[in-house]
């Protein structure tokens, strides 16, 4: 924190938990009161995640949450990110393989445009990390690691092995991936049978009747009993 | 004392004999057989993959995905009364101490399903068998010219046979890999092709996937328990591939998420190039007349230079004396894609290499 607070800029620091609620940022007391409320019930929602990627992606959505209510009661119609080559590239793998790939485009790419007022921007997404690190070192910014929640054994975790081992004897490994999830577009732009959004992730729900993977899953459940249900919530968050 | 599970289907009341790899269900055996076969039959009338009447030629191997497609097929085709006539087709690529014994594994499944079978070699299409050609190039790139030649074998065998269409035992995991591969190698024009059920380019016979969204894990348990004749090793030539690196680590997420296998299907489905990214133009080729984006199609080139001595040319972009030597030698003409950094297009005319 000592070195954010170098650049003398506002800063504002929030618990997570808020994302469960709907806060009143005006009201420090509340906000305070809100914090211990629903700690517990973070608690049980990360619980009930039946593995570490699963956990990752649900806190992965409360932080996008959380920060499109602030921005909203800031008036803050832009947010940045500081997302990299690196990360992107192995969110990209991690996304598809989490089923996140119809929200691709605005999950990994430049902007991010699903909430409506709320823009999220990449600026730092076509850099590599070690060219980040060399800009620090060269300007002697300071900066600490970034904790990461991932433990090891997670997508996340095997994704970013995989593409660095591969990385050291493909060089344009990370390039290419990041170019390819470039390459896509959302399909917010197609016309499509219905159209709602996720109630967690924003992500426009296309309902349709033709043969898919979500049509196979969901006749796969129902020779055992079971549904599939996806109102108001897209096929990814349906697993968290 | 250990938990007895029940097989999970409603109304069965049998020792569960298996955990579903796919969904996680313990089933017993005949609950396993029935739901595998119907999800079968479900994506081929969801998907209608086939019409009453049609020949189909299904691609036979010997290996556990074309005998339990075979096996299916068969068995639904006579539940169901799809009303198709089948062939089998098998393609030898010459690979010692793998694909002639699982011909012999083939040869067994013809008598066995009473279906005729047919067997097109490399040797005879090509002039080639795969051990040659790795002779000639090393252990890189095999699976390039093995996959581009089978492709075309296919097609081409399944025009003698008077088929209407091939179907082929890609499973899940194939079709994962697949879509993971196109990722990394940044081909949008195959990512968006490479999940559809059935691929249809203008003038080549349609192919259908009606295992696409089985796992291999189940296809395996399925042959196992059906006692079915199938043959179970892998190609030599496989584990040095790049599509390798791919399979384990899709195995690694399998471990770890099984239901990853359907969602990367899903999201791959879900995949929407943007329409300003230039795309292939298809035509055909100028020397065999099979449907190419290029001039002269990949088969005609790799075989241009394997017979040239030029075994690596269009493999690497960095070949420019091998590619101005087959430039001169044919009407090759490279495409925009193709063209490397250290090349440019003249203003005159956009298809003309220049070097600097």
């Amino acid at each position: 924190m000592k070195y954010i607070e170098t650049y003398d800029l506002p800063l504002t620091i929030l618990p997570i938990q808020l994302a469960l609620s709907d806060p009143d940022f005006s009201d420090e007391d509340d906000l305070s009161k809100l914090s211990d409320e629903k700690s517990a019930e973070l608690r049980d929602n990360l619980n009930s995640c039946s593995n570490s990627s699963k956990r990752i992606q649900l806190l992965e959505n409360y932080r996008r949450l959380l920060l499109i209510k602030f921005a909203k009661y800031m008036n803050i119609n832009t947010i940045l990110l500081n997302d990299n080559m690196n990360n992107q590239s192995s969110s990209l793998l991690t996304n598809m393989a989490m089923g996140r790939g119809d929200c691709l485009p605005n999950s990994i790419g430049f902007i991010d445009s699903r909430c409506d007022g709320v823009t999220f921007l990449r600026p730092l997404k076509c850099l590599l990390h070690k060219e980040l690190s060399l800009y620090c070192d060269l300007y002697k910014l300071k900066y600490c690691p970034e904790h990461v929640l991932n433990n090891g054994d997670s997508i996340l975790s095997l994704s970013e092995r995989f593409l660095s081992e591969l990385q050291c004897e493909f060089p344009a490994t990370v390039s290419t991936v990041c170019r390819t999830g470039d390459k896509l577009t959302s399909s917010e732009t197609v016309d499509c049978d219905e159209m709602n959004r996720c109630r967690l992730c924003d992500t426009v729900i296309i309902q349709t009747d033709s043969l898919s993977a979500v049509d196979a899953m969901r006749f796969s459940l129902s020779l055992f009993d079971e549904e599939l249900s996806l109102d108001r919530i897209c096929y990814a968050c349906s697993q968290l | 004392m250990a938990t007895i599970v029940k097989c999970a289907r409603t109304g069965c009341t049998e020792r569960a004999a298996l955990k579903r790899p796919k969904t996680g269900h313990p089933v017993c055996r005949n609950c396993f057989f029935s739901v595998f076969e119907e999800e079968i039959h479900h994506t081929i009338m969801q998907g209608k993959l086939f019409s009453h009447g049609e020949r189909v030629a299904l691609g036979a191997s010997g290996g556990k995905d074309s005998t339990v497609l075979i096996h299916v097929l068969k068995t639904l085709n006579e539940r169901y009364n799809y009303g198709i006539e089948f062939i089998l087709l098998s393609i030898d690529e010459g690979i010692a101490g793998y694909r002639d014994d699982s011909l012999e594994t083939v040869k067994r499944n013809e008598t066995h399903y009473e279906l005729p079978l047919h067997i097109l070699s490399y040797k005879d299409v090509y002039g080639w068998t795969m051990d040659s050609i790795v002779d000639k190039i090393g252990k890189k790139s095999n699976c390039t010219f093995c996959g581009v030649f089978r492709r075309q074998a296919l097609d081409k065998g399944a025009l003698m046979l008077h088929a209407d269409k091939i179907a082929t035992g890609h499973n899940a995991d194939d079709i994962a890999e697949t879509i993971l591969m196109n990722i990394m190698r940044g081909d949008t024009s195959r990512l968006q092709r490479c999940t559809a059920i059935v691929t249809n380019s203008e003038g080549n016979l349609p192919r259908v996937k009606p295992l696409k969204y089985s796992y291999e894990k189940e296809i395996v348990l399925y042959a196992y328990y059906k006692k079915l004749d199938y043959f179970s090793t892998e190609c030599k030539y496989a584990p040095q591939s790049y599509r390798g690196r791919v399979r384990s680590y899709l195995k690694d997420l399998e471990r770890l998420e099984p239901v990853s296998i359907m969602n990367i299907i899903y999201s791959g489905e879900c995949l929407i190039v943007d329409s300003r990214v230039k795309k292939s133009i298809q035509s055909t080729c100028t020397r065999c007349g099979y449907v190419s984006s290029q001039a002269v199609c990949h088969a005609c080139t790799l075989l241009e230079g394997l017979n040239k001595d030029l075994p690596l040319l269009v493999l690497g972009k960095h070949n420019r004396r091998a590619n101005k030597e087959l430039l001169a030698s044919t009407a090759y003409v490279k495409t925009d894609s193709e063209i490397t950094d250290f090349e440019s297009k003249c203003n005159c005319s956009n298809n003309q290499i220049i070097d600097f």
